[in-house]
């Protein structure tokens, strides 16, 4: 029944699409068979590109996931309050710039390849910091207090109580954080065109190219489809508890 | 021995539930029967060391709470279970918080799940099974830790009818068994019939045991109601 419902909103979108194909009638929106067409011609290039894509947003992902678990549970749980308070005045302090805007430092501070990641994670950072800061401050206070009576201490606190309860908020965060590396991908592959699906679709759009645009385009949508649905498949075999 | 002496507690800046609360509990099963709200809970929680008492002292065996910890069982009457471990790991975890040896903790934890039946739900977690069965899973996390000390709260409220008398008499055995010094606390007349030993009558809050009950008394729920009856205006639950 879900497989059916999504196939018909994937049927409707298609639809959709070629209808306003044939409507505009310009060669910056071919319909989807075309499109079809010039990915089944462009696979290697696409995956190519892919594959240097999806290196980029697993690396950004996994700096992304120890930094933004790193600093949400020290915001919240670090015997020191004022440093707990100083980590989480930072995190919010910085979180409003808009990071984009820092990727000129970053190429010269980092280089072409390195500031693309660097870029990529601080972005996808942010949504996983912030959820881990929300739900360890929501942790059972009463499960934490009975670790005590049965003779734990504090790390056992974490290991048994905040950890387990933030994982929900955590998974939360990386779907979310996976997501926005695949947008912020298309930005920091495009500045700096190298390879990638960013720098395809900026390349071919270039060089009016609009089929390999819309090919690239749909191939990094299909990438990021996937990894959310894989993700999704993860937090509920992670949280069954639930 | 479990004693109370002049202590006061109160959640932030609300009334008392606890004034110039003084009390002394010895080995053994000893059973507080109060109505609901009038702070029994409370008066677990200052013993556990849970809550911390304005002012007054509570020692276990002539030390603080604290001090105990690891050797002292805290059953709330809800909510005791981490949801996110299987019962297997919700029994084990005062063994594992004590570093014990594996094996010796998977003893424990099948010994312990066998005797109040719920050894078929150990692989199962606490949402998968019943309200009396979670009690009972927290009740065999108790059994299977060894402790010196166990603090009960309402314990047997969400077992079915036909289960009460057994699970008492673990409760019971353990507890003798073992040396230790349990308080039960417990709205439910027939609770104390059941687990024997003696009984106190409280009132509150802010709360006041206003009359001891030996295990004689204590043996029949009619005598037990009419003692109780006689004491307290409000009306318990004899189901």
């Amino acid at each position: 029944m879900r497989a059916a419902l999504y196939a018909a909103a994937l049927a409707a979108l298609l639809a959709a699409w070629q209808v306003t194909a044939l409507a505009v009638g310009k060669p910056y929106l071919p319909p989807p068979a075309e499109v079809a067409a010039q990915m089944a011609s462009d696979s290697w290039l696409l995956a190519y590109n892919l594959l240097a894509t999806l290196r980029r947003v697993a690396i950004s992902a996994l700096i992304a996931l120890v930094l933004g678990l790193a600093a949400g549970l020290s915001a919240t749980w670090l015997p020191e309050r004022v440093s707990a308070s100083f980590i989480r005045a930072l995190v919010l302090l910085t979180y409003p710039i808009p990071h984009l805007a820092l990727t000129p430092i970053f190429l010269h501070l980092f280089g072409i390849e390195a500031s693309k990641i660097a870029i990529i994670s601080l972005i996808a950072l942010y949504p996983i910091a912030l959820s881990v800061m929300e739900w360890a401050q929501r942790f059972p206070r009463d499960l934490a207090s009975l670790i005590y009576v049965m003779g734990g201490g504090r790390r056992d606190v974490v290991k048994y109580v905040v950890l387990p309860s933030s994982l929900p908020g955590v998974l939360t965060g990386v779907r979310i954080a996976v997501s926005t590396a695949y947008s912020v991908s298309f930005i920091a592959e495009s500045l700096a065109v190298t390879d990638g699906l960013g720098a395809l679709i900026y390349t071919s759009w270039h060089r009016l190219e609009f089929a390999r645009m819309y090919a690239a385009i749909v191939t990094l949508s299909a990438a990021g489809l996937a990894s959310y649905a894989l993700l999704a498949w993860l937090e509920r075999r992670a949280v069954k508890w639930a | 021995m479990i004693e109370l002496r002049d202590v006061w507690f109160r959640y932030r800046e609300g009334p008392f539930v606890l004034q110039s609360f003084t009390a002394a509990f010895p080995r053994g099963v000893s059973t507080i029967l109060g109505p609901n709200g009038s702070g029994k809970t409370t008066l677990l929680r200052v013993i556990a060391g849970i809550l911390k008492p304005e002012r007054g002292v509570v020692t276990i065996d002539g030390r603080p709470p604290e001090r105990l910890w690891g050797r002292v069982v805290y059953l709330p009457q809800s909510g005791g279970l981490y949801p996110w471990m299987s019962n297997r790991e919700n029994i084990a975890l005062p063994l594992k918080l004590a570093r014990r040896p594996r094996r010796e903790i998977e003893t424990a934890v099948v010994r312990a799940a066998r005797a109040l039946g719920v050894a078929h739900l150990l692989d199962k977690y606490p949402r998968e099974v019943s309200g009396g069965e979670q009690q009972r899973v927290l009740l065999a996390r108790a059994v299977a830790s060894g402790a010196e000390v166990w603090l009960l709260d309402e314990p047997l409220s969400m077992v079915d009818v036909d289960h009460r008398s057994e699970i008492a008499r673990i409760i019971s055995d353990a507890v003798r068994g073992t040396g230790s010094c349990a308080i039960v606390v417990t709205h439910n007349i027939k609770d104390v019939v059941e687990l024997g030993g003696r009984a106190y009558i409280a009132r509150g809050p802010p709360l006041s045991l206003v009359a001891e009950l030996s295990p004689h008394e204590c043996a029949s729920a009619e005598a037990l109601e009419r003692a109780v009856r006689a004491l307290l205006a409000r009306p318990f639950a004899s189901r």
